[in-house]
């Protein structure tokens, strides 16, 4: 194993470094606790593998995160699963075996590859059975910061998911001394078929932070009686939360940074004076994370694994699934903490930068729980879309038309009355926090339209959903019930979604990239996962340019099962 | 209709509870081979099962002291179920009351379930049985409501509205405000019922939840006879409305 550091004028120094806590650690401790991470304190490398050849192997081992034995889904022995350094324009061969006692698979995300090669149990392949080896073969077309995992069940709950970095062939174009991967998950000791049954039992099970009388006094004091009982009698006849800002929470996850709860502290190491690479990835099932490192200003570079315009703030929201690779500089102190909260404020995963080993900063204190306001639902009626109107042409910030399939829908609780893109809004929680929060309108990928056609036709899909049910589909219809999505093979096509949900939702695309537009329809950036929060419709472009049947869902590890669809993209 | 005592009865209806408790392993496992083909369609939307021991307490009043359950239970998916539901109650360690349900659920709108199936109402006197069709869900301002119309033997009709709301003191601590009404088209002697409004009850119970599951609570019931049912029970020497304490458990998994 070589741990590697990349100098300001790019050339590569590898020192040697051994990862005894990341590797083969069942046979070295006797206790095959991947990572050791919740026990030990302190820096930990994530395990390693590079090369065009890479065989992985999945297995169960047992882990102990917050006390209690329990077994997790690891792979080669580690918990996260390795983490893949690849060349870009390289093509990889990866036996994936499965020592499981049930199905898994793998499907590399983000990546662009023939559909044969995306793991998804179902549409790509049929999974990987027990005792069986399964070859994936495609070449790297892309580089970047992307991350790996299970496409099966609910094994990404348990441990299955890992990073990934292409090195360009190109230079990036920024330089940077040192670079850490970060990545962010959600560890529950429950059982996730048991959670999930919870969850349709009581969907707000897990959610110990509603609001109560004393919330209901201290309104009313502040904004009089009136004020408060209207504020929360319109959320009372919708017979909705507004604290429903996670369906799982800090109450039963144990939030985890390279596999290490924040009590294991995981710690990056940088030299003074340093420039440092963070690759940022929430691999997480269910936890939307707020990130910031106090001290250290970030300035993003990259988003789910793309260039985009540096752009400097101080916290980020990160949906699950995305990847933000930021640059920072520390100085001033020997040791930062990167610092993510869960968006329900229930929970925190932690992390530090130091000079050396077994150093902290101080832990910031959980923000104040925001609740959900009738704006962040899209019912304010006097924020209107307020687009230019051009007669004959469909833009994005144009009014929905919810479908039919919604109306009398035992599965559909509500629809969003005048949602807006709201691409600028950092969010519920971070608005007027005092510090710079990164939003999508931020973000301009450093190079243009990498298609620049106009979207033929508009495909307008709703997120729809019952959260006391628990229930989640697109248009009112579950996976289950629906028809693929048809795309031509070569066209360009516009995806609306609007939100008819009280929650956001990271919508993945597999095989082609999802280009965000603002809202007058001018392209912003590229991604793979586009977070869309409840009261909002966004668009981006999909060029069709990968045949084959294609994944598309809500990358919420217990909604995704009804809010999927398949794309066939067809000759 | 009456050929075996009230015990023997029970022994019948735990027979039955436990035989669907039996065959849950069956019907989940079954459900898993499925799960094991890993289609995310099929994980969506799994076989599931909740029991509610909603209350399970003692009252006491100037009346005496008596104890009482109300047990609810579904086997099902996100939109259809089959529910048993079960109320009774004891004084001095002899049943007053057994009621037991079995519904077939279906929701048909965002906040509303159907409910149609039979009740058999075991004591006092000789069985009766009822066909059963009602609504249940939750109206606006999240109140829980359930109404159930009975059609019995011998053309009797009643009518039963049950709802509560759940007040937050704090996350875990929990007011619960519970009204029921019960309604009959007829007279029956023989049960001390009269035609019309029969009874009203309202109860407050704050409850403690340990955790989700397992909740003690302490509470003050009102109820009150009314009409024919009222004059049945001055007749018989007892008060026709009571007001008790009541200290229970609610367990729910």
């Amino acid at each position: 194993m070589f741990d590697h550091t990349i100098t300001r004028s790019g050339s590569r120094r590898f020192s040697r470094r051994t990862f005894m806590e990341g590797l083969g650690v069942g046979a070295a401790a006797g206790l095959a606790t991947p990572q050791l991470n919740a026990a030990s304190a302190g820096s930990s490398e994530v395990a390693t593998l590079r090369g065009a050849e890479i065989a992985l192997r999945i297995g169960a081992a047992p882990v102990s995160f917050t006390g209690k034995p329990r077994i997790a889904t690891v792979v080669n022995d580690s918990l996260p699963a390795p983490l893949l350094r690849w060349r870009e324009g390289d093509t990889v061969t990866v036996r994936v075996t499965n020592e499981l006692a049930e199905p898994t698979s793998i499907h590399w995300h983000g990546l662009l590859l023939p559909a044969n090669m995306d793991g998804v149990p179902g549409l790509s392949f049929h999974g990987i059975a027990p005792g069986e080896t399964f070859a994936y073969r495609f070449p790297l077309r892309q580089s970047g910061t992307y991350w790996y995992h299970a496409h099966s069940a609910f094994q990404e709950q348990t441990g299955l998911y890992g990073a990934i970095v292409i090195e360009p062939r190109e230079p990036a174009p920024f330089a940077y001394d040192r670079e850490h991967v970060v990545l962010l998950s959600d560890w529950t000791d429950r059982d996730p078929m048991a959670l999930y049954l919870k969850l349709k039992r009581q969907a707000d099970y897990f959610n110990y932070q509603q609001r109560t009388m004393g919330d209901y006094v201290r309104d009313a004091r502040r904004d009089g009686l009136a004020a408060t009982r209207a504020a929360q009698g319109e959320w009372a006849r919708m017979r909705m939360r507004p604290s429903d800002l996670a369906d799982v929470s800090g109450a039963t996850y144990t939030y985890l940074t390279n596999g290490r709860s924040p009590a294991g502290n995981w710690t990056g190491v940088f030299v003074r004076g340093e420039r440092v690479l963070l690759r940022l990835i929430n691999g997480s099932s269910m936890s939307t994370f707020d990130v910031r490192i106090p001290g250290l200003e970030m300035t993003v570079v990259a988003v789910d694994g793309q260039y985009v315009h540096p752009v400097t703030v101080d916290e980020m929201r990160m949906a699950a699934a995305e990847t933000y690779d930021v640059l920072v500089t520390p100085a001033g102190a020997d040791a930062f903490t990167i610092f993510a909260q869960s968006l329900d404020r229930s929970g925190y995963a932690r992390g530090t930068l130091a000079v050396r080993d077994g150093l902290e900063a101080p832990t910031p204190k959980l923000d104040r729980i925001v609740y959900l306001g009738m704006a962040d639902m899209g019912h304010n009626m006097t924020g209107m879309p307020s687009m230019p109107a051009m007669p004959g042409m469909v833009m994005p910030g144009d009014p929905p038309t919810h479908p039919p399939s919604e109306r009398r829908n035992p599965g559909v609780d509500m629809q969003t009355a005048a949602p807006t893109p709201r691409l600028d809004d950092p969010g519920v929680g971070l608005r007027d926090n005092g510090r710079r929060v990164l939003t999508y309108a931020n973000l301009r990928s450093l190079f243009a339209d990498p298609d620049g056609r106009e979207p033929e036709r508009t495909l307008e899909l709703h997120l729809t959903g019952h959260m006391e049910r628990f229930m989640w589909s697109f248009d009112g219809v579950p996976y289950e019930k629906a028809e693929p999505i048809s795309l031509r093979y070569g066209e360009r096509v516009r995806f609306k979604l609007v939100n008819d949900t009280m929650m956001a939702h990271p919508i993945h695309l597999h095989g082609m990239w999802s280009d965000l537009e603002d809202e007058a329809g001018q392209f912003l950036v590229r991604k793979h996962t586009v977070n869309i929060p409840p009261g909002t419709q966004r668009s981006y472009r999909v060029t069709a340019d990968a045949l084959g049947r294609w994944a598309y869902h809500c990358h919420l590890l217990y909604h995704m099962n009804g809010m999927f669809r398949e794309v066939r993209v067809n000759a | 209709m009456r050929n075996d005592t009230g015990h023997a009865r029970g022994a019948h209806f735990s027979a039955a509870l436990a035989g669907l408790w039996l065959a849950w392993p069956l019907l989940a496992a079954a459900q898993h081979d499925h799960a094991d083909q890993i289609e995310h369609a099929m994980l969506e939307d799994p076989l599931n099962k909740l029991v509610l021991l909603d209350r399970f307490e003692t009252q006491r009043g100037a009346g005496g002291s008596l104890q009482r359950w109300d047990l609810e239970t579904w086997v099902g998916k996100s939109l259809t179920k089959i529910w048993i539901r079960t109320e009774g109650e004891r004084v001095s360690g002899a049943t007053e009351r057994t009621e037991l349900e079995l519904l077939w659920g279906k929701s048909f709108a965002r906040w509303w379930e159907l409910v149609a199936g039979a009740r058999s109402d075991f004591e006092p006197g000789s069985t009766q049985n009822w066909a059963a069709v009602g609504v249940r869900g939750t109206a606006p301002y999240r109140i829980d409501l359930e109404a159930t119309a009975y059609f019995g033997d011998g053309g009797r009709t009643a009518l039963r509205v049950k709802s509560h709301y759940e007040l937050l003191v704090t996350n875990k601590l929990i007011l619960q405000p519970l009204a029921e009404l019960n309604w009959y088209a007829g007279r029956d002697a023989a049960r001390g019922l009269g035609a019309g409004l029969a009874d009203a009850g309202i109860g407050l119970r704050l409850r403690y939840e340990v955790k989700r599951e397992v909740a003690p609570y302490v509470g003050l019931v009102a109820e009150r006879k009314l009409g024919g049912t009222a004059d049945f029970a001055r007749a018989a020497g007892r008060d026709p409305s009571d007001t008790r304490l009541v200290a229970g458990i609610r367990l729910r998994f």
